[in-house]
């Protein structure tokens, strides 16, 4: 059976499509102004509109940074903004193992503690890093979350592993992923001449 | 019909339109508080009130079914009456029904329209105090006072709030005082809150209300899993090992203060395995580790038994301590089932709520008999591990017991939950959670938005709101849906304040011990 639809039908559908197309696309790739987190390893760009990462002054031996999309207690405009969705950052350092090792340690937690890890894919990172990633499963009381882990060795030789948890929402999910890919895509590291150059913060 | 007949029936309605709303605000314009509590009163009882009987007396003359179209009546008034005299009249009104939250609402804006008059704080301490926050609704009468010392009501708030005639100094701001004063009014949040008609700030215990969320699976998925998992629990046959174990951490549980209770409550252990397929089974997901749920008439089959309680099989390789508090927590949940609040959408997350202080609280009981060696194994276990965190966000006084984030998050196994520990620890450092519970809330909330129905409420709001279409029938039943969630919630808090003071965890700045 062949359905044939009216002109003005198939025009008005034409136009819805483009209509949800678009509107998804403005939720998947958001445009957005940038404001920057420095150290003294890595200088990082991430959205305006989320709080500052140094609001208080950092110990100097964290090498925890969590970039979060907004306060608790927010609402925010766009529902997918909603949970307060985080990427957490840790410097590993240079001196204690490197990726494939810290790769490893991580991924046999997860195996003793959650379950088998995902399998391990590459991410091309804007600044030209390829970086591992998988997903997991994190245990949490009667249920599991989602998570996702990245893992890098920047120009300085430290080794980076980032991780977020994974929003369910498929158009939620796609935002997250290029928020975050972006925040790690933007990562300038410094080499130990621009540490001697510039006062660390 | 011809064209002039047309135009002649569009012309008599227009009028009757118009007619009806000029009677509508002719009704209004005329209408006092007062007058809408008598309206509803029998005529022939109208003599045996004193013209100045009090609003309280007035609401008990009134059948309950005509209390519920008063309240609806009060909202509609609400919306078109905004001076300071008559909101006064419109909070008390709202006490005297049985609504202080919408009274603490109007006792909000009433401050904001006479931030020197007594009237506002008066009337936020008498709705705080019935929502149970004695503490705010001393601190709103004591302000109360400050403006009037003479003032009668402001005394009589005071009094009330004050049983113990303590001498409560002018206090330090609240958190919600604090997050009051960094809000900043252009924040889309405000706004949201301002068309809802809440304060732009949110009132204790409000902030859930449109708390964030996930999306609700797809009904098809959603049926599913039903199917899925009833098929898993209804053919899984109890083996001697999972009877075993079972009987192990049913007895641990019954041995600790807070799970003994908990038992009691639900009627004992015969009472409880009566009612409830209580399992080591497959759950149908592997996100899923635990759940509760009332069973459908067709999934009762013979046994005939109403609810199930299922715990993952592969709970069956860990050890009886972790899953003691697993158990206690699922208990809570049918507690809740049986009590008929968990039937309705958005009481999951207070549900939850409760449950993982039941979980915390057995957690700590279990905790406190073992030995170091046992501890030290224990330690490497994932169950276990997350309970520690949960307990370690709700005991608080994380920054005195860890002076620096490295030490705390260097006390968890895993490199995910040390990412977590290092969130939880900035947002103490920051400032910008409140330590103890309402940091453990928060934490809950996020964990488990992103797989409950919360955000049918949250939507339900935003979308109408946002629509420009919020009408007074959804604000209504949202607000009545509210105000069971502010019940539960008023309940959980209250007695996980008893549990802090019984056993000695006190928060952070207090001098309680």
């Amino acid at each position: 059976m062949k359905i044939k639809l009216s002109v003005p039908i198939q025009t008005c559908a034409a136009l819805l499509l483009a209509m949800w197309i678009w509107k998804t696309y403005v939720v998947v790739r958001p445009a957005y102004d940038l404001q920057s987190y420095e150290n003294s390893q890595y200088k990082v760009w991430y959205p305006r509109h989320w709080p500052k990462v140094d609001r208080v002054k950092r110990e100097d031996n964290d090498p925890y940074v969590s970039f979060k999309n907004h306060d608790p207690y927010v609402i925010p405009a766009l529902p997918n903004d909603l949970p307060r969705w985080r990427l957490s950052l840790k410097d590993e350092g240079a001196d204690h193992a490197s990726e494939n090792e810290i790769i490893e340690r991580i991924r046999n937690e997860e195996r003793v503690h959650f379950g088998e890890p995902g399998q391990i894919e590459i991410w091309r990172l804007k600044n030209g890093v390829a970086a591992k990633t998988w997903s997991a499963l994190m245990f949490a009381g009667e249920i599991s979350v989602p998570v996702r882990w990245i893992v890098f060795t920047g120009s300085n030789g430290h080794v980076y592993a980032a991780t977020y948890d994974v929003p369910d929402d498929w158009k939620t999910r796609w935002r997250y992923e290029y928020f975050f890919k972006n925040i790690l895509g933007s990562m300038e590291f410094k080499t130990p001449s621009d540490e001697s150059s510039r006062p660390s913060k | 019909m011809d064209g002039h007949g047309i135009a002649f029936v569009l012309a008599v309605s227009i009028l009757c339109l118009f007619e009806g709303r000029i009677l509508v605000r002719a009704d209004d314009s005329e209408t006092t508080v007062r007058q809408l509590f008598l309206a509803r009163i029998d005529r022939s009882k109208h003599n045996g009130f004193s013209p100045d009987a009090d609003l309280e007396r007035l609401a008990g003359a009134i059948v309950p079914s005509e209390q519920a179209a008063l309240y609806r009546r009060l909202l509609a008034y609400e919306k078109s009456h905004g001076a300071a005299a008559e909101l006064r009249q419109l909070g008390d009104g709202y006490l005297a029904l049985g609504h202080p939250f919408d009274a603490a609402r109007v006792a909000a804006e009433l401050q904001r329209l006479s931030p020197s008059r007594p009237g506002g704080y008066v009337l936020a301490s008498v709705a705080l105090h019935r929502l149970g926050r004695l503490d705010e609704a001393r601190i709103e009468a004591k302000r109360a006072l400050e403006l009037e010392p003479t003032d009668l009501a402001a005394q009589a708030a005071y009094r009330l709030s004050n049983p113990r005639g303590d001498s409560q100094p002018a206090s330090a701001p609240s958190f919600v005082a604090r997050q009051a004063a960094a809000a900043d009014p252009a924040r889309p949040q405000a706004a949201i809150r301002s068309k809802l008609g809440l304060p732009a700030v949110p009132l204790p215990g409000a902030t859930e209300y449109l708390a964030p969320g996930a999306k609700k699976p797809p009904w098809w998925k959603a049926w599913w899993n039903d199917k899925r998992n009833a098929w898993s629990m209804r053919s899984h046959r109890s083996t001697m090992e999972e009877t075993r174990k079972l009987k192990e951490v049913m007895d641990l549980l019954s041995s600790t203060p807070t799970g003994g209770a908990l038992v009691a409550e639900l009627g004992g252990w015969n009472s409880i395995l009566d009612e409830t397929r209580l399992i080591f089974a497959r759950t149908g997901s592997a996100r899923a580790h635990a759940y509760t749920r009332p069973l459908s008439w067709a999934e009762r089959g013979e046994s005939g038994k109403a609810y199930a309680l299922v715990l993952n099989e592969m709970f069956l390789n860990h050890p009886k301590e972790a899953l003691a508090p697993i158990l206690a927590h699922e208990l809570t949940h049918l507690r809740d089932f049986k009590a008929g609040s968990l039937l309705d959408r958005g009481m999951f997350i207070p549900s939850e709520y409760a449950a993982h202080r039941m979980q915390i609280y057995v957690y700590e009981e279990v905790l406190s008999k073992l030995s170091e060696e046992r501890l030290r194994i224990l330690d490497s276990n994932s169950v276990w591990q997350y309970q520690r965190f949960v307990a370690s966000l709700w005991e608080d006084r994380i920054s005195e017991r860890y002076p620096t984030k490295v030490a705390y998050v260097s006390k968890f196994a895993t490199s995910e939950e040390r990412a977590r520990a290092g969130d939880a620890y900035d947002d103490l450092r920051e400032q910008i959670i409140e330590p103890g519970s309402p940091q453990l809330d928060f934490h809950i909330r996020d964990v488990y938005t992103n797989l409950t129905s919360e955000r049918d409420l949250r939507d339900l709001v935003l979308d109408a709101v946002n629509s420009g279409q919020y009408t007074l029938q959804q604000a209504t039943k949202d607000r009545d849906r509210l105000s069971i969630r502010q019940v539960m919630l008023q309940s959980v808090r209250s007695l996980d304040d008893n549990y802090r003071r019984q056993n000695g965890f006190r928060l952070k700045g207090t001098n309680e011990n």
